[in-house]
């Protein structure tokens, strides 16, 4: 007998082998080691060792405000949660918040001071002294070149707003800008349409019935974290309290997905669909009809051009026509808001598309004075007034509305580093400057969003690194008040705006004003707590015992204790405010037409039409934290910016498929992009994303992250929510 | 043949390989757990893991913690005298391996579990509290992390919970007990 092994055998031998090997646990814990090993290699950084407490603050990511609770390494912060209880963030964070505290060590971190040099397209970003910035900017500021000095406010009421204004207040031409909001109901649009000068205006979302939202993220990062709970809360309830949410939008985004029903509204038409609505509802006798006359002068005055005349010319056939929905549907849904009050339209717009014109502003306000739905819980209501820490007459300039501004008008434009949550087209603060060397300066703490344009980069201390405040967040209904504290060192070169600011008047007056050289942001903040306390209203949420308790039972020296740590003052609701009546087609005598023009116009006629959609702080630094690039990179549960949607139909008739590299072209340029089929999206509609770019958070120095909003046209009134486009295999 | 290459690797899997994998460091000094506990002494775990005056677990005794009944050795095993001599006399710190020391990207309290959740000591420590010698910690030569942790047996099946204190056994207490089990809830 040979005792000769054959290859057989050696084969068999191995079979058996790899047989047995899966069957034990060396392969697999051999995977596993292999990548705990990876978490240890010496160079990657891991959390000191030490003490662990725990501290309260605000997220500063976004200008909601939630409340933090932050777990430190003696004083290193190494992880964030929410906080139970909290009146604005209700326990939770967003996926932004939650790793907030790691973009300190973000790649495009700035740590020193750059100017850009180079001509057009070819320019980069060279490191220069703080001292020569400052200088560079003083002369700029005081040279005689024609423009104002306008500084741009991304969140606006904080403190740090009033220093701003103040600061703007010493020079000749100071111009302070509020940008284009998604959160915010305009005060021009408030005055024009309900007379109420001053006041601020939120939706009461949470106590609605009915809620018809006109393309606006009621489900997806809109309001605060608070309101999303107590709406999402509301659409579970049984019976007559349910909550029930109508999306109109072109796109089946998140808040269509979650809604009751979704309404899939021809990208534009959403003006002829309110007045369709307004058609049936008055129609069909379901408002009060004899008291709206009485109360406004341009309701039914017979001229001809009253806004009833005009919801005559759109019948729900019309209507439907126009924007896809059948009429029988247009009808019930306007039966619906009349029949489940309290009914709120809410019509902020989308974080990438921005929001509405004035005009389709003016006619959602209308449908909410249609069904009554201002004043009241779970209507439109007024907050209360925030007390400020200094007042008009301590020479602060007035807010500006950036759309209000003439163009070419600024020489010297000074951007705020906060993140206003809402992504804007440069091109749309590029028309504002004056055409001959205007100076863009940057307060930020990365090189991300505006910052990426500027000409000066001065770094500012990042999250947590200074003493800062948060206002009421715009969509809430209640006034709200809390601070945020310095809770680790700031990095690099940063410095205080404050400071530079104070550095600056110094530099251009002769005799710097006193008052403001000796302001300091702690001191303000104080003051505005003082007069917060002096108003005895409102509720105090203290996050180290979980208690809300009346502002009328603390002390003052308890109240600045309970702020100083991460409490949250939260006003009471307030009275109605009596409007002496209305202006259904704004104070604008010469509205009846803009109004009619704007909902008649028809979008989309042989061409495609473009439309930008994202998330809260698309194209800015929230997006760039380690959470968020699992969600983009890894997971692709979003897609990343510059990736174009297409119905699968559009797509055959472009010759494009899933994947494919395309051109998109609009007459303000032209966007290399990922094409994606998706049959949700409406045939003729471009859903293009704006967001993080493909592998930007390697990047120190993202180029072209808002390569799609660069190609959006910028309309007369400042929007840029639709742009007719084409799009071609690359 | 084909048997002999299965049977070989099961046996180089489950047997040669564990050994492999992880190295053994003894305890620089023996300490039994049963004299001190139970029917013996009568200590309780709480007597010497104590608290500081924050509430926060201070863990392994220092040795002054030994030093009032251990200032001269009560037996006559070389462990107690090496107890007493280079320790409790000298006032050095006994370099104790610890079997369950979590990665650094892990916070754990004590305080939290023990004394808010009321859970007790076996629940992750088993009969730790009941062993007459100190066995020697085993540590993986690849990842340098103790086989406490991540389970003292090689296999995690998920639905069966190993003895251990991996992220798989926090993971399914916290469900069973309807506790927040996020991400950040642990992890720094």
């Amino acid at each position: 007998m040979s005792s000769k092994i054959s290859r057989r055998d050696w084969l068999k031998l191995i079979g058996g082998s790899v047989a047995g090997l899966i069957l034990t646990p060396l392969p697999w814990k051999l995977l596993d080691e292999s990548a705990k090993w990876t978490q240890n290699w010496s160079w990657i950084p891991v959390p000191p060792k030490g003490r662990i407490n725990y501290k309260y603050t605000a997220c500063t990511l976004c200008p909601m405000g939630c409340g933090v609770r932050v777990r430190c390494v003696e004083n290193r912060p190494v992880g964030l949660s929410g906080i139970a209880g909290d009146p604005v963030g209700a326990g939770s964070l967003c996926a932004m918040g939650i790793a907030g505290h790691l973009l300190r060590y973000h790649p495009s971190r700035l740590l020193h001071p750059l100017r850009r040099v180079g001509d057009g397209t070819d320019t980069r970003l060279m490191p220069i002294a703080a001292e020569d910035a400052a200088s560079d900017i003083a002369r700029a500021i005081s040279s005689e070149n024609r423009g104002s000095v306008a500084i741009m406010d991304m969140q606006p009421s904080r403190t740090l707003s009033y220093i701003y204004r103040r600061f703007l207040g010493l020079l000749n031409e100071g111009v302070y800008i509020n940008p284009p909001s998604t959160s915010e109901i305009p005060a021009g649009l408030i005055y024009s349409v309900l007379h109420c000068r001053g006041a601020e205006f939120g939706f009461d979302a949470e106590n609605a019935r009915t809620i018809l939202s006109f393309g606006t993220p009621v489900l997806d990062g809109w309001g605060t974290p608070g309101q999303f709970k107590a709406i999402t809360e509301a659409m579970t309830r049984s019976g007559n309290s349910r909550l029930r949410i109508t999306q109109v939008e072109s796109a089946h985004s998140r808040t269509a997905q979650l809604a009751d029903e979704w309404i899939p509204v021809k990208p534009g038409t959403e003006g002829a669909l309110a007045l369709g609505l307004s058609h049936v509802l008055l129609a069909e006798g379901l408002c009060d009809i004899g008291k709206l006359r009485e109360r406004s002068e341009d309701f039914d005055n017979g001229s001809g051009r009253s806004f009833r005349e005009l919801t005559k010319r759109f019948s729900p056939a019309n209507v439907g026509a126009k924007t896809g929905i059948p009429a029988e549907k247009i009808a019930g849904i306007a039966r619906e808001l009349a029949a489940n009050k309290p009914s709120l339209i809410v019509f902020g717009g989308s974080h990438a598309g921005g929001p509405f014109s004035l005009e389709e502003q003016i006619l959602f306000m209308d449908l909410n004075i249609l069904l009554g739905a201002v004043g009241t819980k779970g209507e439109l209501v007024a907050r209360g007034e925030l007390p400020g820490p200094l007042e008009r007459n301590d020479h602060l300039v007035d807010e500006t509305q950036l759309v209000d501004l003439p163009d070419h008008s600024i020489k010297v434009l000074i951007i705020d580093g906060a993140d206003s949550g809402d992504a804007m087209p440069w091109s749309l603060i590029r028309q504002k400057l004056v055409a001959t060397n205007p100076i863009v300066i940057s307060f930020a703490s990365h090189l991300a969003g505006a910052a990426r344009h500027a000409d000066y980069l001065l770094p500012s201390p990042g999250y947590m690194e200074t003493t800062g405040d948060l206002p009421s967040p715009a969509s809430a209904s209640l006034a709200s008040y809390r601070i945020t504290r310095q809770l680790d060192t700031s990095r690099g070169q940063s410095a205080e705006p404050l400071e530079f600011l104070k550095r600056m008047a110094a530099m251009i007056a002769a005799h710097p004003d006193p008052d403001f050289q000796s302001m300091t942001t702690e001191g303000l903040i104080k003051r505005r707590i003082d007069r917060i306390f002096s108003g005895r209203r409102g509720f105090v949420f203290d996050p180290a015992s979980g208690e809300t308790t009346k502002l009328s039972r603390l002390a003052g020296p308890r109240l600045h204790e309970i702020m100083e740590h991460g409490g949250c003052w939260t006003d009471e609701r307030a009275e109605r405010v009596p409007s002496m009546g209305f202006s259904f087609l704004g104070l604008d005598g010469a509205s009846f037409d803009r109004i009619a023009s704007t909902a008649e116009r028809d979008h989309g006629t042989g061409t495609l039409t473009l439309v930008p959609v994202g998330t809260r702080g698309a194209g800015t630094i929230a997006q760039e934290n380690t959470i968020m690039t699992k969600l983009y990179r890894e997971s692709d549960l979003m897609k990343t910016g510059n990736t174009v949607s297409i119905n699968p139909v559009t797509g055959k008739e472009r010759g494009l498929t899933d994947g494919a590299v395309a051109a998109v072209t609009t007459e303000s340029g032209s966007a290399r992009v990922t094409v994606r089929l998706d049959a949700s999206v409406m045939p003729g509609v471009l859903e293009a994303s704006v967001g993080p770019a493909p592998r930007s958070f390697e990047r120190v120095e993202p180029q072209n992250d808002d390569a799609i909003l660069d190609i959006c046209k910028i309309e007369s009134n400042s929007t840029w929510r639709l742009t007719s486009a084409e799009i071609s295999p690359a | 043949m084909f048997f002999a290459g299965l049977a070989g690797t099961l046996l180089l899997g489950w047997i040669v390989f564990p050994y492999l994998i992880f190295r053994s460091v003894d305890q620089p000094l023996q300490f039994s757990h049963k004299t001190h506990t139970g029917d013996n002494i009568g200590l309780k775990c709480v007597d010497c893991h104590t608290y500081d005056k924050d509430g926060r677990f201070i863990g392994i005794p220092a040795t002054k913690v030994c030093r009032p009944c251990h200032s001269e050795p009560v037996g006559t095993s070389n462990e107690d005298t090496r107890l007493v001599t280079d320790y409790v006399n000298t006032g050095r710190e006994i370099p104790w391996v610890v079997y369950s020391r979590q990665p650094e990207n892990v916070y754990f309290s004590h305080a939290t579990h023990v004394r808010l959740a009321g859970l007790k000591c076996q629940s992750c420590h088993f009969g730790h509290a009941y062993t007459s010698n100190l066995r020697p910690a085993r540590f993986s030569r690849i990842s340098g992390y103790s086989l406490d942790i991540f389970g003292r047996t090689l296999f995690n099946v998920p639905s069966t919970p190993s003895r251990g204190m991996s992220m798989d056994d926090c993971a399914s207490c916290h469900r069973a007990k309807g506790v927040n089990e996020s991400c950040i809830g642990c992890h720094k």
